[in-house]
This record gives structure tokens, sequence and C-alpha cells, in this order.
């Protein structure tokens, strides 16, 4: 029995968030170059972390690392609670580009994870899961035919999101997901992420070199700099978060202190 | 949609230039005939090769068909045996070292030198002229499919393995999809190969027989009789085969594989 996706809010054992546990991991590249030096970090069940940091301080390599799309030359990667830490589908990650498969229509995209998965043995409730990812980002009926390079860019981005929402994942790994995207678009779908963690609490990890987005998405922030967690910031800004946010006083002053941190790290 | 109207308005001029091209050397060589007094049988004027076409048209017309046919044949087997050598080679980056420079081997033999081995081993017929087609045209499918299914998008990789997909999946449901625009890419170059080696086959294996007749073997008795005007006439009718199983081949990936093909970058030219 699976949760239908926009099922409400609840702590039910089938359909809950996971913890993440990143114990002393280290990765290299080359023979002497570490990209990750000994880092910890620990992200709660149903919380959202921002990783940010100057480009090439390692952030996407730890995100890939959690991911367990790089094995870590040393330390472990856990994940507890959720569905089943060893469910493939437990884990749904999204790109930078949508990286959406051309031939396949907005659809195909999303069903994908399904097929891969070999959970389509009752069409009439994956076709379900798909509709409510697809409603559920966005995306309208007269849409689901389409092929990417029909699609405009948000519009991709957000079929991408629908394809990692699909498996109803307990745990959401994002590297940049809007860096392409215009300051319109990106704050569109600040909102619709915010809307969906809402709706679900499913625990989040987005690397970013937006300040303003990962405070107005977060609850913690851990800036890296030259492959440590430099800094831990608290946001104490209340959920739900609204538009209006972006211009208070508080919102103002968690951005002078990212920023001063991020300036420290960067030197 | 306003664009493949215009597209196809382009194409159309750009036809329009080859073809004043291809009149003005019509003439070039009908008044160097003309002016030189050069003999027929060495080089006979372009209305001698219209009529004697004319004239054989009930020969030419089956050895098109005839070496249209093995073409056909070569290129589809090519298609499928290069194919499953690409899938073979994509699974593996060790086979791949031990045989692609075989492959590439292959690619350099001259087709000429093992004709005759081929009718010692297969004999005098149609299928004899299909493995020569089929040799020729191998390569290009071979090196190109291999190269889509191998040139796979890192991140479209990382999405099946974050997925835990089996090697199958990612075989099925990403490389051969991604693969399709390149086994297009190596079927256009291939088209005019397989042609050449239904002819040069049929030069060996349709001398030796009478009820076989392709372009290839027509030439070579034609040549014997030192008949320069209908060997010509031949020459325009192989050239016409080779245009039409390219235009077939695209128009076929027009039709059946534009879901894999669009948007891949070769479609407009």
């Amino acid at each position: 029995m699976r949760k239908p996706f926009m099922g409400s809010v609840d702590s039910d054992e089938n359909t809950s968030a996971a913890s993440i546990h990143v114990a002393g991991v280290s990765v290299r590249f080359a023979t002497d170059r570490w990209v990750l030096q000994d880092i910890d970090l620990s992200v709660i069940a149903g919380e959202i972390v921002a990783l940010l940091g100057p480009s090439g301080c390692g952030k996407s390599t730890l995100l890939r690392t959690i991911a367990r799309l790089i094995s870590p030359d040393s330390g472990t990667v856990t994940l507890q609670g959720g569905n089943s830490a060893r469910r493939s589908s437990d884990l749904a990650y999204v790109f930078q580009d949508a990286t959406l498969l051309p031939w396949r229509s907005v659809w195909e995209n999303v069903r994908l994870p399904l097929e891969i998965g070999r959970r389509l043995d009752s069409n009439i409730s994956s076709t379900r899961l798909i509709t409510e990812a697809l409603l559920a980002v966005g995306l309208m009926e007269q849409d689901w035919r389409k092929f990417p390079r029909h699609l405009s860019g948000g519009m991709r981005m957000r079929c991408s999101l629908a394809r990692a929402l699909v498996t109803d994942p307990s745990v959401l790994l994002l590297d940049e997901p809007f860096a392409a995207l215009d300051d319109m678009l990106r704050t569109r779908m600040n909102e619709l992420l915010l809307e969906l963690w809402q709706a679900r609490s499913r625990t989040m990890v987005f690397v970013t070199h937006n300040i303003a987005e990962a405070i107005y998405l977060s609850h913690r922030i851990a800036i890296l700099g030259q492959g440590k967690v430099a800094a831990w910031i608290e946001n104490q800004l209340p959920f739900p978060r609204t538009r209006q946010l972006r211009s208070s006083m508080e919102f103002a002053q968690l951005f002078g202190q990212v920023s001063s941190k991020l300036a420290e790290v960067a030197t | 949609m306003n664009r493949p109207a215009r597209g196809f308005g382009k194409s159309f001029q750009q036809a329009y230039l080859s073809l004043a091209v291809l009149v003005f050397v019509v003439m070039i060589w009908h008044v160097a005939v003309v002016l030189l007094k050069i003999q027929p049988i060495i080089l006979p004027s372009p209305m001698r090769v219209a009529s004697v076409a004319w004239a054989e048209r009930a020969a030419l017309a089956m050895a098109f068909l005839a070496t249209a046919k093995a073409a056909f044949y070569g290129l589809g087997m090519s298609v499928a045996i290069g194919s499953l050598v690409a899938i073979l080679f994509s699974q593996s980056a060790r086979v791949r070292a031990a045989f692609y420079p075989y492959v590439i081997f292959l690619q350099t033999v001259p087709i000429i030198a093992i004709a005759p081995l081929l009718i010692t081993w297969f004999g005098y017929g149609f299928w004899t002229v299909v493995k020569v087609s089929m040799i020729i045209s191998l390569f290009p499918i071979i090196s190109n499919v291999t190269a889509g299914l191998i040139s796979v998008d890192q991140n479209l990789l990382d999405l099946f393995r974050l997925q835990r997909a089996s090697k199958w999946q990612v075989l099925w449901k990403l490389r051969i999809p991604s693969a399709v625009s390149h086994l297009v890419l190596g079927m256009r170059i291939s088209a005019g190969l397989a042609v050449i080696g239904a002819i040069v086959g049929e030069m060996f294996v349709g001398y030796g027989s009478a009820d076989y007749a392709g372009l290839g073997a027509v030439m070579t008795q034609w040549q014997r009789l030192a008949r320069t005007d209908a060997i010509m006439s031949a020459v325009v009718a192989s050239t016409l085969l080779g245009i039409t199983t390219l235009a077939i081949v695209n128009l076929s990936a027009r039709l059946l594989l534009n879901r894999w093909t669009a948007g891949a970058g070769f479609e407009q030219e």
C-alpha cells in the first residue's frame, strides 16, 4: 500500500521522512587532492538543509556522496527511518539541468522511476501516482504529452521535480536545481518547493550558491569551505514562508550574517 | 508550423543551384564531344547515352532492381549485425579494447581483394553479393552505434544509477534510445557504401551466371562488348540507386524514428 503523493502530513511508518548521518566522510579525486575532509553532518528527519559555499568547495561532491553516486574514501553515510534505507526509490536527486530523456514525453519521463523500480504492477495506481506528481508541481494535463524540447526551462524543471517525487522518496537531494532559471522563475520554483515540503515534510538537502535561496528554503545552512563544514547557521524564520518575508528585517539580518560568514570562508 | 516550409523552400533553392551545375556540365560534355570529334567508344555524347539508356531500359530496370535488392539486404544485414556488435562493445571496455582494432582492420581490407575469396567460399549467387555489400557497409554502423551507446549523458547515467537500474535497463531504456540518432547517421554513410558493395560484388559474382544481372554484372558484360554508351547509362542508373537508397533511409528515419532523432541536432542541415 502506497500513500498518494498529496496525502496528509503524518508520521506513518510507510511514508515518513528519513534522517541523514554523514560521519567522517573524506573524498579525494586525485591522489592528494582532497575534496571533502572528514565531514560530519546530520540532517534531522523532515529538515531542510542548505549547503552553501564558494564554487569548488565540494558541496556538490558532498551531495553526490549522500546520494551514493560517489563512494567516500573513508567515513560513512547512513539513512535512518523513511520507507527503508535500502529501497532505491527512497532517495531522489534533482540535477542542475532537468536531465529529461528527450525521446520521452513529460508523462513518460515521470513514469521512468516507476518502470525502473518495476512498480508498474497495477496500472491504475501508477497512473494515479504520475498524475498526482504532475499536478503537484503545477504541470497541467495539456502538457503531459509534450516532449522536453517543446517545454520552457521552468516547465522542464517542474517535470524533473515531478519525476523525483513520483516514488514518494523520504529524502530529496537537489543539486543547484534552479541555477539555470531566471530570477522570477527561480523565486516561483522556490515557493513550489516549499509548498511541496509543507504538504509532505520530507527531508531535503540542497546545494546552492544563492544566499537568498538558501535562507528562504532552509531550516539550517551549512557553509562549506575547503572540504569542510566551516559554519552552521540556524535559520529561525517562521513557516509558512511568504514572499513578503524576503523583504523583512529578519531576512536582511540573516542575509548579512550568512554573506559575511561566506566571505570569511572564501578568503 | 512555419519553419519546415521555409526549410523546404531553402533546400529547393539549393537543389536549383546544383541542378544548374549538372546542366552546365552536361552541356560542356556535349560541346566537347561534338567540337573535338571524340569517338563514341571513348566518350559518347550525352544524347547518345540517353538514347541507349532508353533502348536498354528493360535491362537497366531489371539490373537496377537486382542491385537495389542486394544493396538493401546488405544494408539490412549491416544494421542488424553492426548494431548487435555495437551493443556487445558497449557492455565492456575490455571487449572493445580486444576487438575494436579488428573492426578497423575490416574497414581497411580492400574489398576487391576478398571478393574472390567470398566466391570460393559461398559460390556465385545473390547472397555472395549481399555479403560483399554487407562487409563494405558494416563499419560505419558499428563505429557510430558504439559511439552513441557509450557517449550517454553522465547525469542521465547517474539518474539510472540512483534508481539502481540494472545493466539491462540502462541499455534498453537509456543507451539504445540515445544511440538511435547515431544509427541513422551511420546508415546515411552506409547506404551509399551498400550500393557500391553490391555493384562491386556483382562485377565478380554476376559475371559467372547468365540468369542474374545486376548493374555491376551488366556493366562488365557491356565493357567486354565495348559499349561505352551503355556502360555510362548504367553508371547513371547506379548513381540514381545510391541517391534512392539514401532518400529511403532518410525518409524512413523521419517516419519511424522521429521520436528519437528529433532534436538530436542533425535534422537541420
